[in-house]
């Protein structure tokens, strides 16, 4: 509440109901006409001299009284308006007679949420209008510094205090809101850098303009809430803090806030799955809007959706890409005051068949020999050829075998996957290569068998490795001859979406499997059990690495360890589940939030190409080519700043282009604010004097100037009252004495800080002590004399 | 032993006695009570007497008259002139004092500091005065007074008159208002020889009408002295807490906070002692106050000690 007391000054409260309390006040008087008659009687001989002494001094006790009721009244009244939380906002006028310099420090929000419009205005443009106004007030010898909360970029944007105002202005006029979540902490953190800094005389005064939203400045992790207060406790010790609340009232929005393939890897003619996820941020009516699919800027398809407030829908629509190659697909949701989460992309490459790159170590007489043999067989089994390592069928899967040797020389580029059978041993570039393709978005499927150097695995593939490993390889685990079997599968209830192809399938083989040797693996804590022996043993082991997905088998996918591929009707489809699985996350460094880099490996002889952004503008390869940890070249582009869909062009060796897409991150989405009391209590604590108004677009501007709280300074009112009342109550005269020596210290440290107040109460106080001690001394002479008398 | 076995005559003459004790006896048995006139007594004593006598200093000679002391002519003044006459001397006479004792409503206060009321402080300061005076032989009478002259006991040398004049100044119990100057001015119609007259009261009352009957006494040639007797708390007004004080003489009551007020009443106070010793003083009387906190083998002594220092006064024209 703001009651505003004309052009001088604004009376604000932070907890205004407290105010009630005020009615405190007239406790003094309701006593005192409650107990004016209840006195001690007392007998007394001398009546006559009291009764001339009242009369003569009647209008003296009078005033007298009235004076200790009005002090008595006013510390209750202080008390009541303290707790009320009350700042006083001081106009230009006042601030006029303020000859004090300022250091204005501007901290404004631009992350996603201050781009909600109200009324055909962002909230961005408000708070931008508030600072504008802020430095045309301000006086000669004032000085800005700019810092803005966003996600990348630095957030410090005039760092050096600066003194000329159409600068200041124009640099806040090039300000835009950008599309991105916050660092909030480290921009405070910046300012407080900043603020400890010196910049001369003059006092600093910190004005943040944001929307408050509550997702930020309350976040649910209590390390970043406290890492949040603290900051913002600092600055506001450090300085005068101000917060400019531009959010105001809670808006409803809704927001699409994922869009995924449930297909793992698109094939052009097979159908795809999309699944995309709306939400309603809000607490207000069910909204209904209009929700479009787009495939590569054609509208498919348009629905209408009513969205339940708090709640999320899940829209899935299947589609068949005719061709193969880069395709894009966007959702748009019909517009609300926060347009830009309204629509989402999805870059998905289209391919014509999966490549499967099937790595063996074995050659013999008959096919089954082969490491691969079952796997190969597995993937398409009804596939011939007389070219035994190079097979194309019609299958959508298209395996190609090499030896383990052949390894080193392979495009890794083209296989979406690479199956591993009873490698012996990779050298470490080969490892180096493998961690590249899974970081990319590869799936990596290893089975193990006879030839595995086990120690050689654990050093270059292990955590002390390349860490591709999903566990370490231990003993291995081999049949008796009393039991013919080392263990057989426990799918512990088909838990793991890798079984979930079998789950409800009595007879699918899983359970019946033997397994005759396996290797004991210990899983890193980054993995997952997708199946385990009935000793306990991991059987399947599972972990991301990167973009990508690593599958370790302990036993072998041939039938040397095991009657699997051969007995039983579980090997093809928990084959094609491998390898399903492994690509599921295949392109998933296609897609990215908003600041997010997009990152592809190129190889040496790739030097020029262009990364086009969604606005139009264009980034020269060469500008964003760098090397990664291994000594890879890569393409690294951290200019996403847009949503939409970026195009990546390389020219050389092979001309290709390549989509991703940017999303805004949907935390922004949530408009729902921080209210001013909360803030306080939740980052500032009770005592805070950090007040918050909304600045409504179609008011007169009131906020020139921010205000002063008064809760500190009343306190120290209301102590010095209390010493009034009591000095007061005792002796009228000493008790005027220390009221003025309250007002004295009030005044002069009003208008000239603490030092000055403090040594204007000293002088009162010995101006008072010297007249009091002179006094003394007369009333002595006054009794010697009465006493020779008597 | 007198063989008297009445518990109430019993209780009286110990309380009687009690009125005395033997420090503030032996405080004043090296003074004396000195008047400051010339008075008339019964007689003869070591006080100067209005009237000529026949003692040992001559003052004058006067014819002589039928009836006169032959023994007292002046035989050589009748061998030089043949005329008989007698020759008379400065008489050194006794004095009566008359004790007038407030025992008015207002003189029943004692405060909570003071450890007696102001009327028994009154009542032990007579007594001891009355004892002291005794003792040189002349005469004490008592009179009380309260509204108007109340109880009158005739003066007397005689020592077991202490008991009387003490027993009276008991029996009389604290009521009503002062009345101070009507009584005073009765009294000085009644008082037919000039007197010592001590007055003990709080002269809680009409200070005009108060100084009037004094200014009688005076006019009619008497001695008088004011022993004014106040309370501790009267004077120091030592009140803290809001307070109704109640009148006892008939005054109105009054709410005061003591603290506010306090400053007030005080110079209120010492205002109305001043005046009451500027009046006494122009009236060439004696005053003194008499804390009733302050022991009388202070305050007597002073008193007495300042009565030797002072030459005689001459009665006010």
């Amino acid at each position: 509440m703001t009651i505003d007391t004309g052009s001088l000054l604004a009376l604000g409260f932070g907890s205004p109901w407290l105010l009630l309390g005020a009615a405190l006040a007239a406790i003094p008087a309701i006593l005192h006409l409650l107990f004016r008659h209840e006195h001690r009687a007392e007998p007394f001989a001398a009546n006559r001299f009291l009764a001339e002494a009242t009369r003569k001094h009647s209008r003296r006790l009078r005033f007298q009284h009235w004076v200790l009721l009005i002090v008595r009244t006013t510390i209750l009244l202080l008390v009541a308006i303290a707790l009320a939380r009350p700042f006083l906002d001081i106009s230009d006028a006042d601030i006029s007679n303020d000859r004090t310099n300022v250091h204005h420090l501007f901290i404004l929000d631009a992350t996603l949420s201050m781009r909600h419009s109200d009324r055909g205005q962002r909230r961005f443009d408000r708070g931008r209008t508030i600072l504008q106004r802020t430095v045309e007030a301000s006086h000669d010898g004032d000085t800005f510094r700019l810092l803005v909360i966003r996600g990348a970029g630095p957030p410090v944007v005039i760092a050096q205090a600066a003194g000329r105002r159409p600068d200041v202005l124009a640099e806040l006029d090039r300000l835009e809101p950008t599309w991105e979540t916050g660092r909030e902490v480290e921009t405070l953190q910046a300012a407080l850098a900043l603020l400890n800094t010196p910049t001369g005389s003059g006092r600093d005064r910190v004005s943040l303009v944001t929307d408050l939203q509550r997702s930020t400045w309350t976040p649910v992790d209590p390390g970043l809430r406290d890492r949040l207060r603290r900051a913002l406790s600092s600055i506001r010790e450090r300085s005068e803090l101000v917060i400019y609340d531009v959010g105001g009232p809670a808006a409803s929005n809704a927001a699409v806030v994922g869009l995924a393939s449930e297909t793992p890897v698109a094939i052009a003619g097979e159908p795809v799955t999309l699944r995309a996820t709306v939400s309603h941020f809000g607490t207000g009516d069910p909204l209904q809007r209009q929700v479009e699919w787009h495939v590569d800027d054609r509208l498919v398809s348009r629905r209408g959706l009513v969205l339940v407030a708090g709640g999320t829908t899940t829209l899935d629509w299947t589609h068949r890409f005719a061709r193969a190659g880069e395709h894009h697909i966007e959702v748009r949701l019909s517009g609300d005051g926060l347009p830009d989460d309204d629509h989402r992309h999805l870059a998905l490459p289209v391919r014509d068949r999966l490549q499967v790159l099937l790595v063996g170590n074995r050659t013999g007489s008959r096919p089954d020999d082969a490491s691969t043999f079952y796997v190969d067989a597995a993937l398409d089994p009804g596939g011939l050829s007389s070219e035994p390592n190079s097979r194309a069928h019609s299958s959508r899967i298209v395996t190609t075998s090499i030896h383990g040797r052949r390894l080193v020389d392979t495009d890794l580029e083209r296989p979406d996957c690479v199956v591993l059978c009873d490698v012996p041993r990779l050298d470490r570039l080969e490892v180096s290569r493998l961690a590249r393709f899974v970081a990319g978005g590869g799936g990596l499927v290893i089975g193990l068998g006879s030839s595995i150097d086990t120690e050689a695995w654990n050093r270059l593939l292990g955590e002390q490795g390349a860490n591709l490993l999903p566990g370490r390889l231990g003993n291995l685990v081999a049949a008796d001859g009393s039991t013919q079997a080392a263990a057989v599968f426990d799918p512990a209830g088909y838990a793991h979406p890798l079984l979930s192809v079998f789950r409800g399938l009595d007879d699918n083989g899983l359970a019946t499997t033997v397994t005759l040797k396996y290797l004991r693996a210990q899983p890193h804590q980054a993995s997952r059990v997708a199946l385990a022996f009935d000793s306990g043993d991991p059987a399947i082991l599972c972990r991301r690495f990167g973009h990508g997905h690593v599958v370790l088998v302990t036993t072998s996918l041939d039938a040397r360890w095991t009657t699997w591929p051969v007995l039983s009707t579980s090997f093809p489809p928990m084959v094609h589940e491998l390898v399903r699985f492994a690509t599921s996350s295949r392109w998933a460094a296609r897609n990215h939030l908003v600041g997010q880099p997009i990152t592809r490996p190129v190889g040496s002889s790739t030097t020029t190409g262009i990364l086009l952004a969604p606005d139009g503008s264009q980034l020269p390869i060469q500008d964003l080519l760098s090397k990664n940890s291994a000594g890879g070249r890569r393409v690294l582009s951290n200019q996403t700043l847009m949503p939409g869909i970026y195009r990546l062009s390389l020219e050389r060796p092979s001309a290709t282009t390549e989509s991703y897409g940017i999303n805004v991150d949907t935390s922004e989405s949530d408009l729902a604010a921080t209210g001013g009391p909360t803030l306080r209590t939740g980052l500032l604590g009770i005592d805070s004097p950090i007040y918050t108004r909304w600045h409504n677009a179609d008011a007169p501007v009131l906020f020139d100037q921010p205000g002063r709280p008064l809760g500190r300074i009343l306190l120290g009112v209301l102590l010095g009252l209390l010493l009034v009342e009591a000095t007061m109550a005792w002796r009228f005269l000493p008790g005027v004495t220390t009221l003025g020596m309250l007002l004295a210290t009030v005044i002069a440290g009003w208008w000239a800080g603490a030092m000055a107040g403090a040594a204007a109460g000293l002088a009162v106080a010995a101006a008072t002590a010297l007249w009091t001690r002179r006094n003394r001394y007369g009333r002595h002479r006054w009794w010697s004399t009465a006493g020779d008398t008597a | 032993m007198t063989g008297d076995l009445n518990p109430a005559t019993q209780v009286a003459r110990t309380s009687a006695t009690s009125l005395l004790d033997s420090n503030l006896q032996s405080r004043l048995a090296g003074l004396s009570f000195q008047t400051r006139r010339p008075l008339e007594g019964p007689v003869t004593g070591r006080h100067r007497s209005r009237q000529r006598g026949f003692s040992a200093e001559f003052a004058e000679h006067r014819e002589y008259v039928p009836g006169d002391d032959v023994r007292y002519v002046d035989w050589k003044a009748y061998g030089r002139s043949d005329r008989y006459y007698l020759k008379e001397f400065e008489d050194e006479t006794n004095f009566t004092c008359w004790l007038v004792l407030d025992t008015s409503e207002s003189m029943s206060y004692r405060s909570g500091t003071a450890t007696e009321s102001k009327l028994d402080h009154a009542r032990r300061a007579a007594a001891a005065l009355a004892w002291l005076i005794l003792r040189g032989a002349d005469a004490v009478g008592l009179v009380t007074i309260a509204g108007k002259l109340g109880r009158l006991v005739p003066p007397s040398t005689q020592p077991s008159h202490l008991n009387q004049l003490n027993r009276a100044m008991l029996d009389a119990t604290p009521a009503g208002p002062s009345g101070l100057g009507a009584a005073f001015r009765d009294l000085a119609t009644r008082l037919t020889r000039p007197a010592v007259v001590i007055c003990f009261s709080d002269l809680f009352d009409d200070l005009n009408e108060t100084a009037a009957g004094l200014e009688q006494l005076a006019w009619r040639g008497h001695d008088v002295a004011v022993l004014q007797v106040i309370d501790p708390a009267e004077e120091d007004f030592p009140f803290e807490e809001p307070t109704r004080f109640l009148g006892m003489e008939g005054e109105a009551d009054q709410v005061v906070e003591p603290r506010a007020l306090a400053e007030a009443y005080r110079v209120e106070f010492r205002r109305f002692l001043d005046d009451i010793s500027s009046r006494c003083r122009s009236m060439r009387m004696d005053h003194a106050l008499l804390r009733s906190d302050v022991p009388l083998a202070t305050s007597l002594p002073r008193f007495l000690e300042a009565r030797l220092r002072h030459p005689a006064r001459r009665a006010a024209p």
